[in-house]
């Protein structure tokens, strides 16, 4: 396939040797020179030095005929300004971008990129993960939107255990999409009541679903 | 798919460099310049290096730079003229160096059986590789390693060889006919060289092309400097004048003077190894040329044509074998040297110009390797390839009109065919 990367840093480096190695007919825009020395020692992508929000660099590396932009610079503006390019101007099928601060996903999405990637955000998911001890595991979060998806577990002896959903008193703007038990899952009505064992899957805002986590987690001290 | 590594494209390289061109010329080139033919090379060594670091920079620059040449000056120039002329010259390097192969492997049988004459059997030979070509039989990297490594290595022998015979007086005078003839015989040679700037055409399956090409073509130059200094010196050190200095075959006759009819032996199967590889590459690097003058509008669509069950361009490979054919048929070993001569240096002073305006018109495409001291170097190189040609005899410089006039007049009628066909639906 033939693909245009924009930043040889650490995200984009070893992408760029990976796609190389296994054929693709890579692009490469970079600004700095050393970084294009290295991609041109180890690799065999076509190699623009320059920014890439550069026009006029655009013009020359057929992106008429490109299949894939991948967007990897540490700098967002420059991602957000090669998205549009690539997207407003040259119609490139599939774009893909690297959000550095989860912020600017929106205007990243606005520029025309289709998947967005922010490696903070992942790496904060997968910390507080292993910091929670996989209880409770954030599946998905959206800051723009201020969406969380988590899958928690009650636990053997938690307190909200026996009551049903009515009494269990939730918050409003965090939903029991499903519950899971046994081998089978069910969509909760009213009359549901908790036992130990179940794990729950919330949806909703931040911060009703975390505070409807340390609810549902909640343990009863003797 | 990149499956070559540096080695490997060297190899290829200067396999494809050592072709039948210094077999044939050696014997003429010291009869006009004498011993100091050896500065000629040195020289031409150095042209070739200037025109060679250009070569290198676009090869390492431009992407996908298959067809060479054409691909270079194509990015610079789009589809306009100096692409097709660039096309144009490179393709009749390819065929007229494909016909001197024939040339010489005819001749180093000659040298064991008299029973055809040898370009009447140069031309059979071009249509039986022109029948091999059509199959879709591709000479393997392995072969063509083994096949360059045996030639080098020949070489080598036959160097050595000329001690048993050497002697230093031969050298003496350097400059029997002046000063002149030595410069004047730069561009006789100069087809010596031509060949290892074909790396850039395979730069496609080069592993990190970027790093590599620029290394193989010093690297190839390097080596056939050294051999072609080192057989210069050989040859004329190693035997007198009279032996090899009016033969189609000097090499053979003088390896035949420095240790007896055996040398002779070797240095034809060489030479027959050599010519057959040139015949063999020549028409495959032709036919690649033509098909791609054709597949950009160049030819008429004709020469489009891939064979359905061989997969080989066998129109354009038919064509470049017939105009193989005539120019053998000339049967002039000057005229077909003249010719590699005009196709190689007019080839590269139309890269040269595709180079410095890519550098005006792509300021940021990445240049791993890039010419030193521009742009005195490539307007050197230039500056040289034409008092190359200037200097060429008047019959060259004519025929070199003649191949351009032909080429125009080709590419107008093809532009006239290729309306109608559009317009015709």
């Amino acid at each position: 396939m033939r693909i245009t990367i924009i930043g040889a840093g650490d995200v984009g480096m070893p992408i760029i040797h990976y796609l190389s190695e296994r054929g693709h007919i890579l692009t490469v825009i970079e600004v700095d020179e050393n970084q294009c020395k290295h991609i041109a020692n180890h690799s065999d992508a076509a190699i623009f030095q320059g920014s890439g929000t550069d026009i006029e660099i655009w013009k020359n590396i057929e992106a008429d005929r490109m299949d894939i932009l991948m967007a990897l610079t540490n700098n967002d503006e420059t991602n957000i300004g090669a998205c549009e390019i690539a997207k407003k101007k040259y119609g490139i099928p599939s774009v893909i971008a690297r959000a550095r601060q989860p912020e600017n996903k929106p205007k990243l999405k606005e520029a025309g990129a289709d998947i967005i990637i922010c490696p903070a955000e992942d790496a904060r998911r997968t910390f507080l993960n292993a910091f929670e001890g996989f209880t409770a595991e954030t599946l998905c979060e959206y800051t723009g939107e201020n969406f969380k998806v988590i899958m928690v577990a009650v636990p053997p002896n938690g307190s909200i255990i026996g009551k049903s959903m009515k009494e269990a008193d939730l918050l409003e703007n965090c939903k029991i999409t499903s519950v899971l038990h046994n081998g089978a899952f069910e969509f909760p009505s009213e009359s549901f009541v908790f036992k130990g064992g179940d794990r729950i899957l919330l949806t909703g805002s931040t911060d009703s679903v975390e505070k409807t986590v340390e609810k549902l987690r909640n343990v009863e001290i003797i | 798919m990149r499956v070559l590594n540096l080695i490997q494209i060297t190899f290829l390289g200067v396999g494809t460099a050592i072709g039948g061109v210094m077999f044939a010329i050696l014997g003429k080139a010291v009869n006009v310049a004498g011993p100091s033919i050896i500065i000629t090379f040195l020289i031409g060594a150095i042209f070739a290096l200037f025109v060679g670091v250009c070569y290198a920079e676009l090869g390492a620059a431009v992407p996908s730079g298959a067809g060479g040449a054409v691909s270079f000056v194509k990015r610079a120039f789009g589809d306009k003229l100096p692409t097709f002329l660039a096309g144009w010259f490179n393709w009749m390097g390819s065929i007229t160096d494909c016909a001197i192969g024939s040339v010489v492997f005819a001749f180093s049988i000659y040298y064991f059986v008299r029973w055809i004459e040898p370009f009447t059997l140069a031309a059979i030979t071009l249509i039986i590789f022109a029948l091999i070509n059509f199959k879709g039989t591709k000479t393997t990297s392995i072969a063509q390693l083994v096949l360059t490594a045996i030639l080098i290595f020949s070489l080598c022998f036959y160097i050595a060889g000329s001690s048993f015979s050497f002697e230093g007086s031969r050298f003496a005078p350097l400059f029997p006919n002046g000063f002149l003839p030595t410069l004047f015989m730069i561009s006789y040679i100069f087809p010596t060289y031509a060949g290892y700037e074909t790396i850039t055409q395979m730069s496609e399956e080069v592993k990190t092309a970027g790093k590599t090409i620029p290394r193989a073509l010093m690297l190839t130059l390097m080596f056939i400097t050294l051999l072609f200094v080192g057989t210069a010196v050989a040859t004329i050190g190693g035997a007198p004048p009279e032996v090899y200095v009016n033969s189609e075959t000097p090499l053979q006759d003088a390896a035949n003077y420095f240790i007896g009819p055996i040398g002779g032996i070797v240095v034809s199967i060489v030479s027959i190894v050599a010519a057959l590889s040139t015949v063999n590459g020549a028409m495959a690097g032709g036919t690649r040329i033509a098909f791609a003058l054709s597949r950009n509008n160049f030819l008429p669509s004709i020469f489009n044509k891939v064979h359905s069950k061989n997969r080989s361009p066998y129109t354009a490979l038919a064509l470049t074998t017939i105009l193989a054919i005539v120019f053998v048929l000339t049967r002039s070993v000057d005229l077909i040297v003249y010719a590699i001569a005009l196709g190689y240096s007019i080839t590269a002073i139309i890269v040269i110009s595709a180079l410095i305006r890519l550098r005006k018109s792509e300021p940021h495409l990445y240049r791993p390797f890039k010419v030193p001291l521009y742009p005195y170097v490539p307007i050197l190189a230039a500056a040289v390839l034409v008092i190359m040609i200037i200097t060429l005899s008047v019959e060259s410089l004519i025929l070199g009109f003649v191949l351009g006039v032909i080429g125009i007049v080709l590419l107008v009628v093809t532009k006239k065919i290729r309306k109608k066909q559009h317009e015709n639906g």
